[in-house]
């Protein structure tokens, strides 16, 4: 008997190892301390080459983003445009040379502004009628037709050199002007960066002399490698949250670590509305979807108090924000909303139904922590509306594709980010589906729109057709914003000077230092 | 000597009926579980992670859902995932193993090249891979692991066959007239059967496993609905502030698929005539 007592206690204890082991995916380094001096340890959510920001430590941009998604001066120092916005003249910054010591010259930037906006998802190659090179530091640029958005779309061209692109849009000779060099790299991996000791913009120039650059796709493993010291900083090199938000708290006790939530700069996360076919096509289902979402107790309980509720498309910060909070939680106008499409609970199991069809919807999911909390109390919250939710989470490639297939009704998106202008054209006003559900041009009166605030400079008529595309989305409901995810640094205690640059897509280690 | 063999003997009997008392408790408690613990799905954010209690033995998750009965229900839906998943398995390696023991020659060497083929993949690997083609329900879940499961079956099958077909009974029947296929039903079949027994046993336990795998990869059970996998994934993130969440399912998981384990052995160890003659 007692070696059946023996037995199952080992059992038990072989369980609960088990079970403990399975949390526990990271090693205690304590070898962290045979790194090199200011040599920054970075953990990166995507292969260092496929991620927006990682680049932006090897090359610059012609214009500098700012905190309100307007531009500032960076390899064009100056510019001007005439009366109707049909020709600007650029002037650009002397002295500057590419990592391997060629020049940045007129001809350089002439190739980029010609090459690159076709990739970068920018307005004005539709209108763009020819680039002269004035002298080696000037260029004048000719429109067809009137283009006032092209000064703020030059932040998006991140200088190369000509030779080194394809025909594809790929950069296949990672040299830039920016303020770290490429050294080495393995695909999916790893990059070493070490420091361009000619970067021209001397009051940037970074304390950091080397970067190791470090690939872990899992957001739990990204976690642990902070916490154990095999990296010095997570967040970094992402413009969204890459951690579950259940973390924080924790993160936030652990005296070894600092945590940066950033209040000012970050996305909307908003869910795609599939309004061109099944049964989201029907706008008051749209409606009732977006009104049934209780956003304070969805933030205040699976996302632990951290991301902030929200029903806007854009940071009340951008340029050209909505004025108001539009679709706000209010259960009877969600329940009324179905009602008024005819849909009725005739059958007292608490999902409504037309015509005998159960009002159901697929909701697709990108697998990761958050989408999968978020995914399980939409679908609780929709339940009580009526609607009855089939979940589907999935890995991001089959995510993709099942979205650019429009196989879904309501499905994780891509928030309204980077200039709103600029949105506009890559998924504002696209009817089409792609990798991200399904774009916000739902009318034909989008395209106008579209069409009237890039041809303007005039930031009051921008301000005031923008408003009519705030109602256009309000009204139409192609998306449901849900709540602002900050971006969230997770560092060493010895890093100092980590901060979150206005332009979400860029990374900025001027200051940062290793005690 | 003699004295201590009767005492071994009376305890592991002893042994033998407190695993087969836990086994048929935790059964009675899976199979029954929508009765016994009807709402794994309820979701109460007033009592969100607690701590286990006489309340929630093994406490709530982040939607305050009892883990216990979630744990229960989870496990339900494994078990019978993994019963429909061996019963296909294992009419696809009978049928497989029967044709390519009994018929031989060319059909034999395309048969073992097949089996040959199947077995070079991982599992996991291969189910991972066809779920990403397939797309992810529960239905592409069962076709995916009883495709890769039949293999097994088929060798154990289709080497039984090979000695049953030279049996003096079966020359017998082929000698007095009787076609292949009543052969393969009525004589050989019944036979092979037997020693496939604890195989299918054993392959439960394999089978809740692999299902576990499969959904704390994220290519298993969707939630919400419960399952031990997606629940070890989703406990995995509070292990610090909540490691209670990972002991009730990793608790439940490691036993069931221990007992039934021990239930393929000991229905092995009956059926073995070399045992049985040691035991004489």
């Amino acid at each position: 008997m007692k070696k059946g007592i023996r037995a199952l206690a080992l059992l038990v204890i072989v369980a609960v190892l088990v079970t403990g082991f399975t949390g526990c995916t990271g090693a205690k380094a304590d070898d962290k301390a045979s790194a090199v001096e200011q040599t920054l340890v970075v953990g990166g959510a995507k292969d260092f080459k496929n991620g927006s920001e990682p680049k932006t430590l090897i090359f610059d941009s012609l214009m500098d983003s700012l905190e309100d998604m307007s531009s500032g001066p960076r390899l064009v120092t100056e510019w001007q445009n005439n009366g109707d916005f049909t020709e600007f003249t650029l002037k650009l910054k002397e002295g500057v040379t590419f990592s391997n010591g060629e020049k940045f010259t007129a001809e350089v930037a002439k190739f980029n502004i010609e090459y690159w906006p076709v990739y970068r998802d920018c307005g004005y190659i539709k209108k763009i009628k020819n680039v002269d090179i004035v002298d080696d530091k000037t260029l004048k640029v000719n429109f067809t037709e009137s283009y006032g958005n092209f000064i703020d779309e030059l932040s998006k061209i991140w200088v190369t050199l000509p030779t080194a692109v394809d025909a594809k849009g790929n950069i296949t000779d990672w040299i830039g002007t920016g303020p770290y060099v490429l050294q080495d790299y393995q695909a999916d991996m790893s990059a070493t960066l070490i420091r361009n000791e000619t970067y021209w913009r001397t009051d940037k120039m970074p304390g950091i002399t080397k970067i190791d650059y470090k690939v872990i796709t899992d957001e739990n493993s990204r976690v642990m490698a902070v916490k154990s010291g095999d990296v010095d900083v997570i967040g970094l090199t992402e413009h969204y949250t890459v951690l579950p938000f259940a973390d924080v708290p924790d993160l936030q006790a652990n005296k070894d670590l600092n945590v940066s939530v950033c209040e000012d700069y970050g996305t909307i996360t908003t869910y795609s509305l599939n309004w061109a076919k099944g049964v989201c096509s029907d706008p008051n289902v749209r409606k009732a979807i977006a009104l049934g979402i209780d956003r304070d107790m969805l933030t205040s309980t699976v996302l632990y108090g951290i991301p902030v509720p929200t029903s806007r498309y854009v940071l009340a910060s951008y340029k050209f924000s909505q004025k108001d909070e539009v679709l706000k939680y209010d259960l009877t106008k969600a329940k009324a909303a179905l009602e008024v499409s005819g849909y009725k609970d005739s059958d007292g199991d608490g999902i409504v139904e037309k015509d005998g069809q159960k009002l159901s919807l697929k909701m697709v999911v990108s697998d990761s922590q958050v989408n999968r909390s978020v995914g399980v109390f939409l679908q609780d919250a929709l339940k009580k509306i009526g609607i009855a939710v089939d979940l589907q989470v999935l890995d991001a490639t089959t995510t993709k594709t099942t979205l650019k297939a429009g196989d879904f009704d309501m499905s994780t998106s891509h928030p309204w980010t980077g200039t709103v202008v600029s949105y506009l054209y890559w998924r504002g006003n696209s009817s089409a589906y792609d990798d991200y559900g399904i774009g916000y041009g739902v009318n034909e009166e989008m395209n106008t729109l579209t069409e009237a605030v890039s041809v303007t400079g005039d930031d009051k008529v921008r301000e005031a057709e923008f408003d009519k595309i705030w109602k256009i989305q309000n009204d139409s409901i192609a998306g449901v914003p849900l709540y602002f995810s900050q971006r969230i640094f997770v560092s060493q205690k010895n890093i100092e000077g980590l901060k979150f640059c206005p332009n979400t897509s860029e990374v900025d280690l001027s200051d940062v230092v290793i005690k | 000597m003699r004295k201590f063999k009767l005492k071994t003997k009376k305890q592991h009997q002893q042994l033998i009926w407190l695993w087969w008392g836990l086994l048929a408790l935790l059964l009675v408690l899976i199979i029954f579980a929508p009765v016994i613990f009807p709402e794994s799905n309820t979701i109460d954010y007033a009592r969100q992670l607690q701590k286990p209690s006489l309340q929630h033995w093994f406490g709530t998750d982040e939607f305050g859902r009892d883990l216990l009965s979630r744990v229960f229900n989870g496990m339900r839906t494994s078990l019978l995932y993994s019963l429909i998943i061996e019963a296909i398995a294992l009419g696809i390696g009978l049928m497989v193993g029967l044709v390519s023991g009994y018929m031989g020659g060319r059909i034999d060497g395309f048969f073992s090249y097949i089996m040959n083929v199947f077995q070079a993949f991982p599992t996991t690997v291969a189910a991972i891979a066809l779920i990403a083609v397939l797309g992810t329900s529960d239905l592409t879940l069962i076709v995916v692991l009883s495709v890769m499961g039949w293999v097994a079956y088929a060798r154990i099958v289709r080497s039984e066959t090979l000695i049953f077909k030279e049996r003096d009974f079966v020359l017998g029947a082929r000698a007095s007239g009787a076609n292949s296929v009543y052969i393969l039903g009525k004589h050989i079949c019944p036979n092979v059967l037997l020693p496939v027994l604890p195989l299918a046993t054993l392959m439960i336990g394999h089978g809740i496993m692999a299902i576990a795998s499969l959904s704390f990869l994220g290519f298993g059970v969707q939630p919400p609905n419960a399952e031990i996998g997606l629940m070890l994934k989703d406990s995995a993130m509070f292990i610090n502030r909540a490691p209670w969440l990972l002991v009730g399912p990793g608790l439940v998981l490691a036993m069931v698929v221990a007992l039934i384990n021990a239930l393929g052995d000991a229905i092995r160890d009956k059926l073995d005539p070399q045992q049985q003659m040691v035991e004489l």
